[in-house]
C-alpha cells in the first residue's frame, strides 16, 4: 500500500497499518538506536520505545518534511534524550548490561563472517561510543545513514552552515582517535579512492 | 589564501558541496600541497570506513517486542475509551439517587459485556496470523511467538506458569514478556523446542495458544 494511504490510516488510529507502514524502517530505526548505544541490549529496548513514541505521535506529522526525515528526529531525539538522562544517572549502558550478566545476541544470525568485517564494526562501534553526543550523532546521520545536508538540518532543526561546521569537527574528531587505534592501517586498507 | 582556509573546506569539498570556482581552487590547491592532499586522504579514509560500516543484526526480540506493545497500547486505548463512556454517567444526578444508581448500574453491566467483546474482537483483528496454528516441529531452527488467546478455566495456574517461565528462561523472551499481562500473554523470541514444551504446558492446562515465526534462520 501507498505510503501516504498508510500514514493516513495511522493518524486515524488504525494500529494494523502502522506495523505495516513501521515494519518497513524498523531495520533504519534499529541501525540507529544500535549506533547510539553500541550494544543489542539498549539498542532494542530504546528502539521499542522509539517506535511506541512514534506510535503516539504520529498524529503531529504534518508531512512539511519526508517521513523518513520525521522517523530519524524522532527516533534521534529519543536516543539522545536518553544518553543524556543516562549521564545523570550516572550510569553506563554497557556495565549496566555486564552486570546483569548478558548482552542480548541477534539471534543465530549474524552478517559477518570473516573476521577483518567483525573487527571493522566492533573498532567503529567503539570509536563512535568515543565522541560527544553532538558528534556521534551527525556522524551516524551523514556518513552511515546517507542523509544529504539539508535532511540533517531538518532532523537536527539547525541551519546548513552548522551541519557543515559540526560534521567538519565530528569527521577530524573521529580521525584523530582512528589514528591512535593499532590495527586501523589494516582495517582501511584499500578503500583510498582519489579523484574528487 | 592559506592552508587553513583550504583545509576548512575539505569536508564540503568531499562532498561535493562546493560551488564549481571553489571546488577548482580546491583541486589546484591540493595538486600543489602536499600536507592538505594528506589530510585530505585520511578525512576520505574516514568517511568511507564509516559508509562502508556494517550493519548489526536485528535482533528479533525487537522485531517482536515492539509490534506487541503497540497491540497492547490499541487494546489500552480501547478499554480506555470504555471507562470514559461510564464516567460520563457517573457525573452528578440529574435524578433521583436511586435513579441513578439503577442506571450506573446497567451501564457498568453492559460496558463490561461490551468490554470482553472488544477485547476477544481485538485479537482476532489485530492478529489475524497469529490464530494460524503453525506447526513448530517442522522449522525447528526459527524463532517463535506464542500467544495466549484464551487463558481456559485455569486462569491462576496458567498465570503461575508464566511466572516460572519468566524467570528461568533466556532474556529475549524476558524482555518481550516485561511489556505483557499476564492474562493476554505474548511470548516472543523463544526457539522451536523451547515454544514446543510451552505450549504442550500451556494446553494441557486448558490454554488456547497461537503460534507465529517472527524470525527464520538465514541459510
Amino acid at each position: 500500500m501507498e505510503e501516504q494511504i498508510l500514514i493516513k490510516k495511522c493518524q486515524a488510529d488504525d494500529a494494523v497499518a502502522f506495523e505495516e507502514l513501521l515494519g518497513n524502517y524498523e531495520t533504519m530505526i534499529y541501525n540507529l538506536t544500535y549506533r547510539f548505544f553500541g550494544n543489542h541490549h539498549d539498542a532494542s529496548d530504546v528502539g521499542q520505545e522509539a517506535l511506541l513514541r512514534v506510535y503516539r505521535k504520529i498524529k503531529d506529522f504534518n508531512g512539511k518534511s519526508s517521513f523518513k526525515t520525521w522517523l530519524y528526529r524522532v527516533v534521534s531525539n529519543l536516543c539522545l534524550d536518553e544518553i543524556r538522562k543516562r549521564k545523570k544517572r550516572k550510569d553506563s549502558s554497557l556495565e549496566e548490561a555486564k552486570e546483569s550478566g548478558y548482552e542480548p545476541l541477534a539471534g543465530d544470525v549474524t552478517p559477518m563472517e570473516n573476521v577483518l568485517q567483525k573487527e571493522r564494526f566492533q573498532l567503529i562501534q567503539e570509536i563512535l561510543l568515543l565522541l560527544t553526543e553532538e558528534h556521534r550523532t551527525i556522524l551516524i546521520l551523514k556518513d552511515i545513514e546517507g542523509l544529504d545536508y539539508n535532511e540533517i538540518s531538518q532532523v537536527l532543526n539547525c541551519n546548513i552552515g552548522t551541519v557543515k561546521s559540526r560534521l567538519s569537527r565530528a569527521r577530524e574528531s573521529f580521525r584523530q582517535k582512528l589514528a591512535t587505534r593499532p590495527k586501523y592501517s589494516v582495517l582501511i586498507e584499500g578503500r583510498v579512492q582519489h579523484g574528487m | 589564501m592559506g592552508c587553513d582556509f583550504y583545509r576548512k573546506q575539505l569536508t564540503a569539498y568531499l562532498d561535493q558541496e562546493l560551488n564549481a570556482p571553489q571546488k577548482e581552487r580546491m583541486a589546484q590547491h591540493l595538486q600543489s600541497c602536499q600536507a592538505c592532499r594528506n589530510q585530505y586522504d585520511e578525512l576520505q579514509n574516514t568517511v568511507n570506513l564509516l559508509a562502508n560500516a556494517e550493519k548489526p543484526a536485528l535482533a528479533p526480540q525487537f522485531q517482536a517486542g515492539w509490534r506487541s506493545r503497540i497491540r497492547q497500547e490499541n487494546l489500552q486505548a480501547q478499554k480506555g475509551f470504555l471507562v470514559t463512556w461510564q464516567s460520563f454517567f457517573k457525573q452528578p444526578p440529574l435524578f433521583s439517587i436511586a435513579g441513578s444508581l439503577g442506571i450506573i448500574v446497567i451501564c457498568f453491566c453492559m460496558a463490561f459485556l461490551v468490554n470482553r467483546k472488544i477485547a476477544d474482537d481485538s485479537l482476532k483483528t489485530s492478529h489475524p496470523q497469529s490464530l494460524s496454528q503453525l506447526s513448530i516441529k517442522e522449522s525447528p531452527e526459527a524463532v517463535y511467538q506464542l500467544e495466549i488467546v484464551k487463558t481456559g478455566k485455569q486462569t491462576q495456574k496458567v498465570q503461575q506458569l508464566l511466572r516460572e517461565f519468566r524467570q528461568t528462561h533466556e532474556e529475549g523472551a524476558v524482555l518481550a514478556l516485561r511489556y505483557e499481562k499476564a492474562k493476554l500473554g505474548i511470548i516472543s523470541g523463544l526457539k522451536g523446542a523451547e515454544a514446543q514444551a510451552l505450549k504442550e504446558k500451556l494446553e494441557a492446562l486448558g490454554a488456547q495458544v497461537a503460534v507465529k515465526i517472527v524470525a527464520k534462520k538465514r541459510n
